[in-house]
C-alpha cells in the first residue's frame, strides 16, 4: 500500500456532535441508545437517535437539499474545525483534485416516506417534494459538494453496512490511479421508516437494547450517524499520524440477507487486508467487530475472526454505544478506531452481560486504557458484501 | 490511466445485444425498432430469479453477456455496479406499504431494496467471492462508474467488470425521476490487452465546462438523453466504429471527462 493518512476526522451519531462527545462516551461508558421515540413509529425497541436534528435545516442557499440526512451531514461537517480544514486541504491541492466519496444505505427516503402519506386525490406526489435533492442516493454527496464546494470526482458507494467502509478503498484508488490528490471520505445514514420496519420484518429489530457477543443477544438497534475523513498522502500536522494501512474487499455469493455460515467473505476481506498492511494477525492489536448483536451475524464474525486471529486480539463492537448506523457504520467505526490509537484505549464491549460460550474469539469485556499501534474495522453488509480496514499510528 | 476493454454486454429498446447493437451504434444499420427486447438472466438459479427485481434481472443480464462474450468466467472477475436509482420501484413499494396502516414491509421486498441488490445477486449467481462495488452520482452515474472501475483496475491490475444501468420506476416516483427506459451495458475492463481486446480507454481527469458527445442519430440521442446509464452510449459507438475517438462525458458542477477511445490491433 502507498501512504495515505487520516489528516483530519470527524463523527456526530447519538453520542453527540464532534470527537470530544464520542471519547467521553466511549471512556464512560455511556450508551447513546434509548427507548424508541422516532415520530410516527410503533416499534418496541432501541434507537441511537441524533437529538434536534428537527430543528437544524440546511444552509439557506442549499434549502432545496434539505431532509434529515443532509442535516445530518451538515451537523457533522459542523463540528471539529472540519470545514476549516477542507479549506486547508483545498489551498494546498486546488479544489479540482479533491475527489469525495461518501456511503449512504437510504439517503434521505424519509423525505420519500413522508410524501407518500401527502399524496394528492389523483395520488400524485406534492409538488414541493424533491425526489432529487433527498432520496436520491447521490443527494448527500451532491450536497456536500456544494457545501464544501469541491469539484474533484464525487460518488457515493451505496452497498448497504459496509458503504462508507468500502469508501476509504475508492479514495485510495482515485487517488493513486491519478484522478485526484487528496479526498473527502466519509457516510451519513439516517433513521426513517423504511429501515426500522424493514429490519424488524426480517426479526432481525431486538427489543431490548442491543448486546453484542452476548450469549442472550436477540437483535440490533438501530442507529443514525455521519462521519467524514480527510485522505492526503502526507501526515497531517494537528493529528498524530494515522495512516490506512489495508484495505479489503469481498463477497459472501451465499445469500441477500444472511451471512455466509462459516463467515466466508468476512475472513477473505480480513486476509486482504492484513496482507495489503504487510501485517500478521498477532501485530493487531485491537479489532472493532461489526457485532451489530443479531444472532447469526456475530456468530459467523466470530468464527471468521476465531480463524484469522485465534483468540489473541482483544475485540469489541461498539454498536451497543451507537447502535447500527448501517451506511454510516464503517466511517463511524473506523473514526473510533482512530481516536483509540489517537488516545490509547481499547474500548469494552458495551451491553455484554456474558460472551455467548460458544465464541472462539477473544471479546473486550472492560475498557482499557494502553497504547495501540495498529487497528482493524470489519463492515459487513447486506448482498453479502464485506469490507475491513486497517489503520495505525505512526510516531517516529 | 489507460485501460482495455475485452468485451461488452447491451441491452437497450432495439439494443438486443452488443453483435446487433455494435451495427447500430456504428451506423452500419439502421436504428429502427425501438422495442425492448425481452431477456431472460439464465446465469440466475431459477430460486434467485424469483427473488430477483427488474433491476437486478437487467444489470445482470448484460454483466453476464460480457463475460460470455469474452469466453471467462462470471466469477473470476471484481465488480462495479453503477445505478443512479437502483430499483427505484421497490423503494416505491416500500414507501407505499408505509403509507397504508398496517405498515407491512415484505422481508424480500426490503433486502431487495439496496442500491447493491444488482450486485448481490450477481455475485450469488457468479460464485463471485471477489470485491464487488455499487454506487450512484446521479446523472453522472457512468463518469463514477468508469473512474471507480478504471481506477481499481490500474491500482490493483485486476480485471473489473463495469455494470452500468438504470429503468423506469412507475408513478407516482416517475414524475419526481423520469427515467424513460430500460438500459445496460457492461464492459470487462483490463489492465493489459485480452487478446483480442475491443478498444483501449484513456481515462483522464476531469476538466471545467465541456458538454457531452450527442449521438448522431435521433433515437439513440432520446435514448442517451433519457436514462443515465445510457450516458455511455457514445463510448459504445466509439467502439463499435473501430476508430480513434475522443468523446465526452458530463460530470458534476459543469465538468467534464474527454474519454479516448482507440482501435486495438
Amino acid at each position: 500500500m502507498h501512504a495515505l493518512y487520516l489528516t483530519a476526522y470527524t463523527l456526530t451519531n447519538a453520542l453527540g456532535a464532534g470527537k470530544q462527545a464520542n471519547v467521553d462516551a466511549l471512556l464512560q461508558g455511556r450508551s447513546g441508545l434509548r427507548p424508541n421515540d422516532f415520530p410516527d413509529v410503533d416499534l418496541n425497541t432501541y434507537i441511537g437517535r441524533v437529538p434536534d436534528l428537527e430543528r437544524l435545516p440546511v444552509r439557506g442557499d442549499l434549502a432545496a437539499f434539505d431532509c434529515r440526512n443532509n442535516r445530518l451531514a451538515q451537523l457533522t461537517l459542523q463540528q471539529d474545525d472540519f470545514v476549516a480544514a477542507v479549506a486547508t486541504a483545498i489551498r494546498r491541492h486546488g479544489r479540482e483534485r479533491i475527489a469525495l466519496v461518501l456511503g449512504t444505505s437510504t439517503s434521505g427516503i424519509l423525505s420519500t416516506e413522508l410524501a407518500f402519506k401527502q399524496r394528492d386525490a389523483a395520488g400524485a406526489l406534492p409538488a414541493a417534494f424533491s425526489f432529487r435533492h433527498t432520496h436520491d442516493i447521490y443527494s448527500v454527496a451532491d450536497f456536500v459538494q456544494n457545501y464544501l464546494q469541491i469539484t474533484g470526482p464525487a460518488l457515493v458507494v451505496s452497498t448497504a453496512c459496509s458503504s462508507s467502509a468500502k469508501v476509504f478503498a475508492d479514495a485510495y484508488r482515485l487517488i493513486y490511479a491519478g484522478l485526484a490528490d487528496a479526498a473527502l471520505v466519509g457516510g451519513v445514514d439516517s433513521l426513517c421508516l423504511t429501515t426500522l420496519y424493514g429490519f424488524n420484518s426480517l426479526e432481525l429489530v431486538s427489543p431490548d437494547i442491543c448486546r453484542p457477543a452476548d450469549a442472550q443477544r436477540n437483535g440490533l438497534s438501530l442507529g443514525e450517524g455521519g462521519g467524514f475523513a480527510l485522505l492526503e498522502k502526507t501526515p497531517g500536522e494537528s493529528l498524530p499520524p494515522i495512516r490506512l494501512l489495508g484495505y479489503g474487499e469481498s463477497s459472501d455469493a451465499h445469500h441477500m440477507s444472511t451471512p455466509h455460515p462459516e463467515g466466508l467473505g468476512a475472513r477473505l476481506a480480513m486476509e486482504q487486508a492484513l496482507q495489503r498492511a504487510q501485517l500478521a494477525p498477532a501485530q493487531v492489536d485491537y479489532i472493532n467487530l461489526h457485532g451489530t448483536a443479531t444472532p447469526t451475524n456475530d456468530t459467523v464474525e466470530d468464527k471468521a475472526v476465531s480463524a484469522v486471529f485465534g483468540s489473541g486480539v482483544p475485540g469489541s463492537s461498539t454498536k451497543g454505544w451507537t447502535g447500527h448506523t448501517l451506511g454510516a457504520a464503517g466511517v463511524t467505526e473506523i473514526i473510533f478506531s482512530s481516536l483509540c490509537l489517537e488516545h490509547g484505549v481499547v474500548p469494552r464491549s458495551l451491553n455484554t452481560r456474558s460472551v455467548d460460550p460458544a465464541f472462539g474469539g477473544h471479546i473486550q469485556l472492560t475498557t482499557e486504557r494502553r497504547a495501540l499501534r495498529t487497528v482493524l474495522s470489519n463492515s459487513f453488509g447486506f448482498g453479502g458484501n464485506n469490507c475491513s480496514l486497517i489503520v495505525g499510528r505512526e510516531d517516529s | 490511466m489507460r485501460v482495455y476493454i475485452s468485451s461488452i454486454g447491451l441491452l437497450g429498446p432495439g439494443l438486443p445485444d452488443w453483435q446487433s447493437g455494435r451495427e447500430i451504434l456504428a451506423g452500419r444499420r439502421a436504428y429502427v425498432d425501438r422495442e425492448l427486447p425481452k431477456y431472460s438472466p439464465d446465469i440466475l438459479p431459477a430460486t434467485e430469479r424469483r427473488r430477483c427485481g427488474a433491476a437486478g434481472k437487467l444489470a445482470i443480464y448484460v454483466a453476464d453477456a460480457a463475460m460470455r462474450a469474452a469466453g471467462r468466467d462470471a466469477g473470476s472477475v471484481a465488480s462495479v455496479f453503477a445505478s443512479s436509482g437502483g430499483d427505484l420501484e421497490i423503494s416505491q413499494k416500500i414507501c407505499l406499504a408505509l403509507a397504508e396502516a398496517e405498515r407491512f414491509v415484505s422481508p424480500t421486498l426490503f433486502h431487495n431494496s439496496v442500491h447493491n441488490a444488482a450486485a448481490g445477486y450477481w455475485c450469488i449467481a457468479a460464485g463471485s467471492h471477489l470485491s464487488s462495488n455499487s454506487l450512484s452520482a446521479h446523472d453522472w452515474s457512468v463518469v463514477a462508474g468508469l473512474q471507480a472501475a478504471c481506477s481499481q483496475v490500474w491500482v490493483e491490475r485486476l480485471p473489473v467488470l463495469l455494470v452500468c444501468y438504470d429503468l423506469p420506476a412507475s408513478e407516482p416516483l416517475y414524475s419526481k425521476r423520469p427515467v424513460l427506459s430500460h438500459f445496460g451495458a457492461a464492459l470487462l475492463l483490463e489492465a493489459e490487452p485480452a487478446a483480442p481486446a475491443l478498444a483501449s480507454l484513456e481515462l483522464p481527469a476531469a476538466r471545467a465546462g465541456g458538454t457531452a458527445t450527442p449521438m448522431a442519430e435521433t433515437g439513440l440521442e432520446e435514448l442517451r438523453r433519457g436514462n443515465p446509464a445510457a450516458r455511455i452510449l457514445p463510448l459504445l459507438a466509439a467502439v463499435a466504429a473501430g476508430e480513434a475517438r475522443s468523446i465526452t462525458l458530463e460530470a458534476q458542477l459543469q465538468t467534464s471527462v474527454d474519454v479516448e477511445i482507440a482501435p486495438c490491433r
